[in-house]
């Protein structure tokens, strides 16, 4: 245990008063304090309780909920209680453009885009990390897939790759890459969640993909990407857009592709049918 | 602790000179192993430090748990921690680094730390150094996915051994 030595006699009054205290009277203030700090120290790593599938499916039975879980960002109140203000967006949007009026802030990927960079990755997998979660603003359940089909049309195959089986990537630590599985998704899944079937074959195919590496190193930097103390911004990574993202000079969300009516989707979230 | 022990405990405080102090308190201590938590305790034997690219490294101590912090070094505030599921036949061996920067350094990577197992088994952290010169001095505990009772006998940062073995568990 270590002791702050100033906080400690800050505690007992400062040194004018340590210097009226006898050497047991000190050594028992010394003992109190550590004991204090020992105390308020295990406290705070006490083990949390972690809900299980009974519990989860319970919760999801309260239908006076504000949302569904698997709701996107752009469709639920914020932490605040409020939805997102939204802003008209240009009539040719560009990826940049969801990035400033329907991403923001964005936090998660940018980190992850960020830490990627700094790792040393290829461009494609930068790109995977800066996008990879970007549909969660739109839709959360298997937000992989989703994930990948709205980039699909624009950018290299092995960053859709990257991004459709980061999800079920998430569900399986791997020493090698030191990724590990998050207490996050004991809250979200229970703590006795498996994967279902169709994760575990999903599992086993990219598994065994000679592109394992690339979804799996998109898992890397989303792990570690949760620091609320590190802001990035999106300029680094406009020349890396440039070079790997095919911008439609219709604007996204007008360019007739597979993926154009997920872009509309976020540009008119209100739209009711 | 000893009547002696705490005076002279209280002595090294009182006057000023840097302290890690050993506790002993083995009922509190037990109770965090309980928890399973592996942060570990302080003031255990430590290695004699080494230099790693302008960094003064001291492991500290080693611990074994089932749910670990996995912020970076120095420690940032990222939320997120790892956790042994409980079908998994595996755990964390956390080992804790002390850190102090020397005038020497210059701003330059440095890799991942590598565990080593007395067989010779390595096993990586996803855990980065970061920003290593934002202040002087700082501690950093580094965790590893091991299979149950894998013994931790060497960390090597950046090329650079330490043993593990004399460090208290």
């Amino acid at each position: 245990m270590e002791i702050d030595r100033r906080a400690f006699i800050a505690s007992l009054g400062g040194p004018t008063a340590i210097a009226l205290m006898t050497p047991d009277q000190k050594a028992d203030a010394l003992e109190h304090y550590m004991e204090e700090q020992l105390n308020a120290a295990l406290q705070s790593q006490a083990q949390p309780r972690f809900p299980t599938m009974a519990d989860i499916e319970a919760q999801n039975l309260d239908l006076a909920r504000r949302a569904r879980r698997g709701a996107g960002g752009l469709f639920v109140p914020g932490s605040n209680g409020q939805l997102k203000r939204l802003e008209k967006m240009p009539d040719k949007p560009t990826l940049l453009d969801f990035f400033k009026y329907r991403f923001d802030p964005a936090n998660h990927v940018l980190q992850s885009a960020n830490r990627a960079v700094q790792n040393g990755m290829k461009e494609e997998i930068v790109l995977a990390c800066l996008l990879h979660d970007v549909v969660l603003n739109m839709i959360h359940p298997d937000h992989g897939w989703w994930g990948a089909q709205l980039v699909e049309p624009y950018v290299p195959e092995i960053t859709t790759f990257a991004i459709r089986y980061h999800q079920t990537l998430r569900f399986y630590p791997d020493s090698a890459f030191g990724y590990e599985y998050p207490e996050m998704y004991f809250r979200m899944f229970g703590e006795d969640y498996t994967p279902e079937p169709y994760l575990q074959r999903t599992y086993e195919y990219v598994r065994n993909h000679k592109w394992y590496e690339h979804p799996r190193l998109v898992t890397v930097n989303d792990l570690y990407s949760f620091d609320a103390n590190v802001k990035v911004s999106i300029d680094p990574f406009v020349d890396i857009i440039g070079r790997h993202f095919k911008q439609p000079k219709e604007g996204l969300g007008w360019d007739n592709t597979a993926s154009s009516h997920m872009w509309r989707t976020m540009i008119w979230p209100d739209r009711p049918l | 602790m000893t009547r002696a022990g705490r005076l002279l405990v209280a002595a090294t405080v009182a006057g000023g000179l840097a302290l890690t102090a050993v506790v002993a308190y083995p009922d509190a201590l037990a109770r965090a192993r309980e928890h399973g938590d592996a942060a570990p305790a302080r003031g255990q034997a430590q290695a004699t430090p080494q230099v790693v690219k302008g960094l003064a490294v001291t492991p500290t101590a080693v611990a074994r748990g089932r749910i670990v912090s996995l912020r970076d070094c120095p420690p940032g505030a990222n939320t997120q921690r790892g956790v042994i599921r409980p079908i998994e036949d595996s755990e964390f061996v956390t080992v804790s680094v002390s850190i102090k920067v020397l005038p020497a350094f210059v701003p330059v990577a440095i890799a991942k730390p590598v565990l080593v197992d007395a067989a010779g088994n390595t096993f990586n952290t996803g855990q980065a150094f970061a920003d290593v010169a934002a202040e002087p001095s700082y501690a950093c505990d580094f965790s590893f996915r091991v299979p149950a009772g894998t013994e931790a006998a060497r960390l090597v940062i950046d090329g650079v051994t330490f043993d593990l073995t004399n460090i208290k568990r």
